[in-house]
């Protein structure tokens, strides 16, 4: 399977389930994930953050879903088992997802694939390099408050408007940069590295997703 | 050189600029939410044994739809909105990791509700979108709650204190605090050198 | 062959006329140093002579010509091959995350296919000598690798003119060299080369032409001119060097790092408290660094004390009331809109309001020329005025400790001497420490106690100023 098409999937499986009630499966996929986390050798603290994550949410799903949902308690239990185990399956999904993708090779595979424009994928690209220099800014901002005897909190427009106004620098200096470096928005570009769909991809999407339709519409698991 | 080329700017396409910046925003922002990680996970503690968690999230949700009204006021251009959410949410999803691909579908969301606000006014008073946008943001987040947070199992006082709260978050964060930021951004003239 | 060029242009931004009637070629072969005051319009030049004006924001006159074509109406992409840009902050000029795929990035730009890509960057690597950081991710690199990268990528897309905006702003000494040798190296293969920098140390044997922005215009110095041009080191020997007594900061055993690179490695080092200490020392050594491990914004290993306590002890609020930093860059300093606000806010906070009386600050935006800006925005001052600006407020503010990094950059001879009078007396008058950065060192002896030089082999007091 290439990047668009794991991302493909992954967004079909999400859609679904949202829209759909069964424990049953979300638990199968919490499962798939998790085995697809070990086989990408996920470190041990990584998969404890993923647990701490989810404490919260879950408890959180169940108990407003038992306390305050409607029917009798055996539905309510249902339910609130559903939106559960579909919280940590989002979870659990979308880390098995970030674990085997490459950003890089997904947005240019996007790029590739489904046309997705050029200047969106390195815009993106580029901005995703400032990701530490951000943090430090955001750090910086609030350290500039508390030098001018300022707490910046995080409903502070003057935090919003500085980290604004850095962003509008570097957005300029980075973009003048790929400019230079001949990039100019929707013109042709070569690939240097082909990243096609592949055939067995698009036949494991057919497969996950018939055996998805039938547990819940042929076997309708709890 | 033979090949004579001349470059055309159009107004309606992002340029590789705008991107960035959008982009550059949805991290910071994500940043900064991280700053309240603490008061929310506070919040949802108490709330939690209450069976209260939605009303967390309800009351949280307006950091989030912040980057929508933010990048209609920027770049002031049909679908603005929808996509400054989306890549928004795409710097947030890398940023936290945890959510990935359900940022994005409610990045989704969140843009197409808060776009249909500047969308009633026909583009044309961006403080009258951004009033009507947070009306738009909440009814539009809310339906898909509706389905995808299982909302629909709620009885009716639930579900009207549910939305009552998310809109004030919404209102509060992408209305009255935006404003704010749009305001420190007309005053400084920083935007008005950018063009 | 390329050349480029423009006539008697005159380049607006916002509306305000920044140069104006520049004549300039740049022709193969030649290595041109552009030199100046900063913020006195060299960034301006090269970005338009690059071709990214109006598309970022300039206005120009005049066209600048590619050979015979205006340069601003080619596409990117064909531009490329030709002109490109390094530019002064060496990490906000990549578009990719690791070096092999930022030069595919660029060459992709120009459609060509897999094997020319492939041969371009291991030539460029090779020509640059760079061949090991290929599979590196740029995030880890100092900023002399950073800009050998986009030298190299540069070279990979074939421009024949290069043009460099203060490319060595954060560029070590061994690095600064390397690149000036190879750059000259480069002009004798036939390319043209225009570098502008403030500093003018070791271009002498290098570089075919001068030429100096001074009141918004560009003259050529000629060669018989270069001697004092190139020779104008002074060396002031410092008024007081006593042995220090009280102390700000100490260090033992501090170890500071800038990604994988080594500030700093075991120091021990003590600071004087209620002294003016000036660092000077070549760029990319780690000075900003330093300040900012003071402020407690960079990380490092070992023990720091501010009088007599570990620095992480205190909590930030408090800190940072005791030791403020003046940013590098001025905007960094600004939380409000206007000049007014700015000022209130700082009055309000500071820890001497009885001190900063309104004569008190009245007299002192006088004395800095910044009267009648009440109302203008911030963001809208000159460089100089917001430098002027952003060293008031912290005055104001008047923590315990300043830290000052650079900030006397972008100012003339008369606003430095205004400046560190001002520091001097009023740290005189509220006992207050000064620790300073400045590459401009010009007549400032008489106001500093003590000089801390900063180079390769960590700290050392000197007693003068070279």
């Amino acid at each position: 399977m290439n990047e668009t098409q794991k991302l493909l999937l992954v967004l079909l499986i999400s859609i679904e389930i949202a829209f759909t009630q069964s424990v049953y499966l979300n638990l199968l996929l919490i499962l798939i994930s998790i085995i697809i986390l070990i086989i990408s050798k996920s470190s041990i603290k990584s998969f404890v953050r993923l647990i701490l994550v989810c404490i919260l949410p879950t408890i959180g799903s169940f108990t407003s879903f038992y306390f305050f949902g409607t029917g009798e308690a055996v539905q309510r239990i249902h339910f609130a088992s559903v939106m559960t185990t579909r919280v940590v399956a989002y979870v659990f999904m979308g880390a098995a997802f970030m674990a085997n993708m490459i950003l890089y090779k997904l947005l240019r595979s996007l790029e590739q694939n489904v046309k997705m424009s050029a200047t969106f994928v390195y815009g993106i690209l580029g901005a995703l390099n400032f990701i530490p220099k951000i943090i430090k800014a955001i750090r910086t901002i609030r350290a500039v408050g508390l030098m001018r005897g300022e707490v910046l909190y995080f409903w502070s427009p003057k935090l919003y408007f500085k980290a604004i106004t850095q962003a509008l620098v570097w957005s300029n200096n980075l973009a003048m940069a790929m400019t230079s470096h001949g990039f100019e928005e929707g013109e042709r570009r070569s690939y240097h590295e082909q990243f096609p769909t592949k055939l067995s991809g698009w036949i494991i999407i057919l497969v996950i997703m018939l055996f998805i339709q039938y547990c819940l519409f042929v076997a309708k698991l709890w | 050189m033979e090949q004579v080329e001349i470059s055309s700017r159009s107004k309606s396409k992002w340029s590789l600029r705008e991107v960035i910046l959008m982009a550059l925003i949805g991290i910071a922002f994500g940043v900064i939410y991280f700053i309240m990680d603490p008061v929310y996970t506070a919040l949802d503690a108490v709330l939690v044994p209450l069976g209260l968690h939605q009303y967390t999230i309800a009351i949280t949700i307006g950091p989030w739809m912040m980057a929508a009204p933010l990048s209609s006021y920027l770049l002031r251009r049909v679908g603005a909105g929808l996509i400054g959410e989306l890549l928004g949410a795409t710097g947030e999803a890398l940023l936290g990791g945890y959510w990935g691909v359900a940022t994005l579908i409610s990045g989704f969301i969140q843009g197409i509700g808060s776009e249909l606000g500047f969308t009633l006014t026909g583009y044309k008073n961006w403080k009258t979108g951004l009033i009507l946008s947070t009306f738009t943001g909440t009814v539009m987040t809310f339906v898909w709650s509706l389905f995808h947070d299982g909302y629909l199992q709620f009885g009716f006082g639930m579900l009207f204190g549910l939305f009552i709260v998310r809109w004030i978050s919404i209102a509060f964060f992408a209305g009255v605090l935006v404003y704010w930021i749009v305001n420190l951004l007309e005053k400084s003239k920083l935007l008005k050198m950018e063009q | 062959m390329t050349t480029l060029k423009t006539d008697h242009l005159n380049i607006k931004i916002n509306e305000q006329l920044i140069l104006k009637d520049i004549s300039l070629a740049i022709r193969p072969g030649q290595f041109i140093l552009l030199v100046g005051e900063s913020g006195c319009g060299k960034s301006t030049l090269m970005t338009a002579l690059a071709g990214l004006y109006p598309k970022y924001g300039g206005e120009l006159s005049q066209t600048v010509l590619l050979d015979k074509q205006n340069i601003a109406n080619i596409k990117a992409n064909f531009r490329a091959k030709k002109v490109a840009m390094l530019f002064q902050h060496p990490d906000q000029q990549f578009a990719m995350d690791r070096v092999e795929d930022e030069l595919i990035f660029s060459l992709e730009n120009l459609s060509l296919s897999k094997q020319d890509i492939d041969i371009r960057i291991n030539e460029a690597l090779r020509a640059v000598g760079i061949e090991s950081l290929r599979y590196s991710e740029l995030a880890y690199l100092s900023g002399g690798e950073l800009q050998k990268v986009a030298l190299a990528e540069t070279l990979a897309m074939g421009a024949e003119i290069i043009l460099l905006d203060e490319p060595f702003a954060a560029v070590d000494p061994i690095h600064r060299q390397e690149l000036q040798l190879l750059l000259k190296k480069l002009a004798d293969q036939g390319h043209g080369i225009l570098v502008a920098d403030h500093d003018t140390s070791d271009y002498r044997t290098l570089i075919t032409d001068v030429f100096c922005i001074k009141n918004k215009t560009l003259h050529q110095i000629e060669t018989h001119e270069f001697d004092t041009m190139f020779n104008q080191h002074s060396v002031q020997k410092l008024l007081t060097n006593k042995p220090i007594e009280e102390l700000a900061f100490s260090m033992a055993d501090v170890t500071i790092k800038n990604g994988d690179m080594f500030i700093l490695k075991k120091s021990y080092f003590k600071w004087a408290k209620q002294k003016v200490t000036l660092i000077t020392g070549p760029n990319g050594i780690g000075k900003s660094s330093l300040l900012l491990t003071f402020a407690r914004l960079h990380v490092f290993e070992g023990e720091l004390l501010y009088q007599k306590q570990s620095i992480n002890k205190l909590s930030l609020k408090k800190y940072a009331r005791l030791v403020g930093l003046v940013f590098q860059n001025a905007m960094n300093q600004f939380l409000n809109i206007n000049v007014r606000e700015e000022i209130e806010q700082a009055q309000q906070q500071s820890r001497y309001p009885e001190y900063w009386t309104e004569t008190k600050v009245t007299k002192s935006i006088q004395r800095l020329n910044l009267t009648g800006l009440s109302e203008h925005s911030v963001y809208e001052l000159s460089g100089g005025q917001q430098k002027k600006l952003q060293l008031l407020l912290m005055m104001i503010i008047s923590p315990e400790t300043l830290l000052l990094d650079e900030p006397l950059a972008g100012l003339d001879k008369k606003s430095v001497q205004i400046v560190m009078s001002i520091i001097k007396e009023v740290i005189n008058d509220l006992n207050q420490t000064v620790i300073m950065i400045s590459h401009q060192t010009d007549g400032i002896a008489k106001y500093v106690d003590y000089h801390v030089h900063f180079s390769q082999n960590g700290l050392t007091y000197e007693e003068t100023i070279s």
